[in-house]
């Protein structure tokens, strides 16, 4: 028993040390766990950066698009000197850039170097599976900044650079299309649109929403996605779908360089736009350029001359000055004008035709396209009629076509056009100034029924996801009654068959326009040079196109006249347009 | 007389805990391997059920008449094994850096040591029960008696920390041999005396080499603080070590700390645990606890273990069998200083040895050979005066 007891007191002895050998354990970790200590930084975040989005040909090729670039970088004190030559060689495995250029870079800087800037999305794939690779092979080590006293390792990162927008079309479509400039933003190199298309819709075009993801991070970086992190989805930019088509487009333009050259030309414009919708089918210059890489000399190929170059239109002003007296009841077809053979002085304006006809039924004046008739007919429109009926056509007014910098143009003011004078000069194509696009949409009212619609690029726009938005409708507006436009159009269509434009005639097709040889004004007077014009309509059974030419300046001498430049081209375009299906000549009915 | 059930129930939760944490805490070393999410969770749980029956099984046994043949039969067969583990063929010993610490058999691997721990303290529990006594003894005839132990302990210096480079498990056997010879019957004069020859034997371990000096070192740098503030100052500038590096392990076990706070970041919520401290389910097990239930939530779980020990001990001393006493008095110091080792070690209170927790760290040798000593325990339990 006695012993019994000191054993129990050294037990308990004994218990005592042991309790207080676990108070000490609990008082240290308690202090910890308290204790104001540095700890490492446990959050990390990501950044995806959203990419803008593409111009898309209504056939689906990419006209613009962005691609992302990446850089590789690394902190050359990390790397173990011992395995720097397995880093070398493995960098330049995967990388594909030569050993040598590696190594100049790693020795021009003791501290963070980009080993490269440009690497695309695969590669950089490529690179991030290395780095963890060569964590794994314990190529980089710790380093304590002797200042500081901050220990670090930094391995191989990859990280974003910036976005390269690309041209896959190149010359195609341009100007149209425009071109972006690039700009930095938080050391990432973006780009903006700077005319065109990808100016017009940068808005839409825009990055929407980089992907973003923060929490905390385990060893190697991975972000931990618990309650406590946050994640963006990465939204690109808009895709805009043209209702162009690349291949139309493309054939019209490889014509176009054709007759540049033959016609000896400053440029050739074409527009090939939905009669019904005003939705551009082409739209080409001879006049291009390569986005990709803009030089010098393509300064001037840089503007959309349809929309921000203004001219005289001349004689294509005929039929729009002859519908607003149908629409006033001014006028009748039948009616009999007198052209004097072809030289009549109105107050102390000679006036002159290149016809002799003594005598011209009032539609014949068009057909045959005589400023002396013209220039009568017009008197009986009074100013406001007048002015109004320009107005009403959209001259001196944007078309709000959906590009930007649009020129407006100018017409007389309702003071001048009380003036005989000006009325006759207006009502054949002088004494103001219009864009070929503001034309190409007045000639589109005689071929759906009266009524003006706005012309348009962009069919719909859509996000990667595949949700789609169509572009809202624009109003349309009756500017003739139904009647008048017929009657427009089958005067049109006479001009085609018997007068001006003969040349522009498709066997199967209901063809019809009118020619405009302008002389351009310079220094106060008129100088050998024209601006040639041919706007009309190429319909079938189903389609209706509105169809404009312009021949800007042709040197090719006795070739200045529309009905040898602009109006052979007309039909070599409709034939493009029955050759890729947009047309079907209805060879049966008689037309 | 009947088991003692609390110590039971005590046991088994907290080798649940053990399973919980063994799901918690491995996540990056499954993802780093490639191994499948319930990996860890799978084995501790199969081993701690596995040990759990095994308790309930042993303890049903008549110790009068098992004890001895478990004890001693465990202690001959794991000093076979280890003595002849060196020489077995690579395919049948799994080695860590040069040190053949696991013997493979289809399915799973063993480590003898950690059986041998209770072999090893049944065996002094049972000798020293037959050779010593309480009565008085010079110090002369106490040494004579104590130096067939220290002969035998050599030889388990030579098969565990040299052969198996694991000198925290012979450190953990010391210190329970020099208390169980204690208590088994010799006198303070002698107890003070061995404890006096070790701390010299100690010191000049260290000071013979450069790379524990280094340790010793680097623990001082991050203990200092802490240390210090308890001194006067002109003591602790003399004392004060500069800009000598925290280890890496050891800083990021406080930081873990530092980070549960006193409430924690939740069950699953820690970040230390995500390859900063790389052995976080064995050695770092309490660290990696302390960040997802705080300094609170391992308090409570020390005074689990803690409750274990009382348990134990008061088995120990109701029990009037001299082999049931020391036994169960070896075992509870078996877990108080393997506890100790690793909690002190986690905080940077001594310098880190690598030891597993009891009932906590991943590992199934460890904790079987744990629930194989708790089994004796309880069968011993039956016979205390409780």
């Amino acid at each position: 028993m006695e012993h019994s007891d000191t054993r129990k007191i050294k037990i308990l002895f004994l218990f005592t040390i042991v309790f207080f050998g676990f108070i000490i354990f609990l008082g240290t970790l308690f202090y910890w766990a308290q204790i104001d200590r540095r700890l490492p930084t446990l959050s990390y975040e990501e950044n995806d950066f959203a990419s803008r989005g593409s111009i898309i040909s209504s056939d689906g090729f990419k006209i613009a698009t962005s691609k992302k670039l990446y850089k590789a970088s690394v902190d050359t004190r990390n790397i173990d000197p011992d395995k720097r030559t397995l880093f070398l060689k493995l960098y330049s495995l995967y990388s594909g850039d030569p050993i040598e250029q590696i190594d100049k870079i790693l020795k021009s800087n003791n501290g963070i170097v980009v080993l490269s800037y440009k690497i695309d999305a695969k590669k950089a794939k490529y690179i991030q599976s290395l780095a963890k690779k060569l964590i794994r092979l314990g190529v980089f080590r710790s380093y304590e900044d002797p200042k500081t006293k901050v220990t670090f390792t930094h391995g191989l990162s990859v990280g974003e650079s910036g976005e390269n927008r690309l041209y896959p079309a190149k010359t195609s479509m341009t100007p149209l299309v425009g071109y972006i400039k690039k700009i930095e933003q938080d050391s990432i190199t973006k780009v903006m649109g700077v005319k065109g298309i990808e100016r017009y819709y940068e808005d839409k075009l825009l990055a929407i929403q980089d992907s973003f993801t923060q929490g905390q991070r385990d060893l190697s970086n991975a972000i931990i996605l618990n309650g406590k992190s946050v994640s963006l989805d990465k939204i690109d930019g808009y895709d805009i779908h043209l209702s162009i088509s690349l291949k139309l487009q493309k054939l019209l333009e490889n014509l176009l360089d054709e007759r540049k050259k033959e016609f000896d030309a400053k440029e050739i414009v074409v527009a090939v736009m939905h009669a019904k919708s005003g939705a551009i089918l082409s739209l080409a210059s001879s006049n291009r350029y390569d986005p990709n890489f803009i030089k010098r000399e393509d300064y001037n190929a840089l503007n959309p001359s349809s929309i921000e170059d203004v001219f005289e239109p001349g004689s294509v002003m005929k039929s729009i000055i002859f519908s607003l007296l149908l629409r006033e009841n001014k006028v009748n077809p039948y009616d009999i004008v007198r052209v004097y053979g072809g030289k009549f002085k109105l107050g102390k304006q000679v006036i002159t035709d290149t016809h002799d006809y003594e005598w011209l039924s009032a539609e014949d004046v068009i057909v045959h396209s005589s400023n002396i008739g013209m220039a009568q007919l017009a008197q009986n429109l009074d100013a406001i009629e007048f002015y109004q009926g320009l107005k009403d056509f959209g001259f001196s007014q944007k078309t709000n076509i959906d590009l930007p910098y649009e020129a407006k143009g100018m017409i007389p003011p309702i003071q001048k056009l009380k003036s005989q004078t000006y009325k006759a000069t207006v009502s054949y194509g002088y004494g103001l100034s219009t864009t070929f696009m503001q034309i190409l949409k007045a000639y589109n009212v005689f071929n759906n029924n009266g009524r003006m619609v706005t012309p348009s690029l962009v069919s719909h726009i859509a996000l990667q996801n595949g949700k789609k938005y169509e572009m809202p409708s624009s109003n349309e507006k009756e500017i003739l009654p139904i009647s008048v436009a017929k009657r427009m159009q089958k005067i049109l269509i006479k001009t085609v068959k018997k007068g001006t434009g003969t040349r522009a005639a498709y066997e199967g097709l209901q063809i019809g326009g009118k020619t405009g040889t302008a002389h351009i004004a310079s220094d106060g007077g008129y100088a050998n040079n024209y601006n040639s014009s041919f706007v009309g309509f190429a319909n079938d059974d189903k389609n209706k196109f509105t169809i404009g030419v312009l021949v800007r300046e042709p040197k090719k001498r006795y070739y200045h006249f529309a009905s040898l430049n602009a109006v052979p081209i007309f039909r070599e375009v409709v034939a493009k347009l029955v050759d890729e299906g947009y047309l079907q000549p209805n060879l049966t009915s008689e037309q | 007389m009947a088991t003692d059930k609390t110590l039971f129930i005590l046991s088994t939760f907290c080798i649940f805990v053990g399973i919980v944490f063994s799901l918690s805490l491995p996540v990056f070393t499954t993802l780093y391997f490639n191994y499948n999410e319930w990996h860890f969770f799978v084995r501790q749980f199969t081993v701690g059920m596995v040990g759990i029956f095994l308790m309930w099984s042993l303890s049903r046994l008549n110790p009068d008449r098992h004890l001895s043949f478990l004890g001693l039969g465990i202690f001959f067969l794991c000093l076979f094994l280890m003595g002849i583990m060196h020489f077995l063929p690579e395919s049948l010993v799994t080695s860590a850096g040069g040190a053949k610490r696991w013997i493979r058999l289809p399915g799973f691997s063993f480590a003898p040591v950690e059986f041998f721990k209770i072999g090893f303290v049944y065996f002094l529990a049972w000798s020293f029960a037959r050779k010593l006594d309480e009565s008085k003894k010079t110090l002369k005839e106490e040494i004579k008696l104590i130096v067939p132990y220290v002969g035998v302990f050599l030889i388990v210096i030579y098969l565990i920390a040299v052969l198996q480079n694991d000198l925290g498990q012979v450190v953990v056997l010391a210190l329970t041999l020099a208390v169980m010879i204690f208590f088994a019957g010799t006198s303070v004069k002698l107890f003070v005396i061995s404890v006096s020859s070790a701390i010299v034997i100690f010191i000049i371990a260290i000071i013979t080499s450069d790379h524990r000096m280094l340790r010793i070192k680097t623990w001082w740098a991050t203990i200092q603080d802490m240390v210090l503030s308890l001194f006067p100052t002109q003591i602790a500038h003399a004392l004060r070590v500069e800009n000598a590096p925290e280890p890496y392990q050891i800083s990021h076990s406080l930081n873990a700390i530092r980070h549960g706070g006193l409430f924690g970041e939740g069950l699953g919520g820690g970040i230390f645990k995500l390859g900063y401290l790389s052995e976080v389910h064995t050695d770092f097990v309490l660290a990696g606890i302390a960040e997802e239930i705080g300094a609170i939530g391992v308090t409570f779980l020390t005074c689990i273990i803690f409750l274990i020990i009382y348990r134990i001990f008061r088995i120990s001393s109701r029990s009037s069998n001299r082999v049931f006493y020391l036994f169960s008095l070896g075992m509870g110091l078996l877990i108080v200083f393997s506890f100790l080792m690793n909690a002190y070690g986690i905080t940077s209170i001594t310098p880190i040895k690598g030891i597993a927790v009891p009932f906590l760290s991943y590992g199934g040798s460890s904790l079987l050979a744990l629930c194989f000593g708790m089994g004796m325990v309880l069968m011993i339990s039956k016979r205390a005066k409780l």
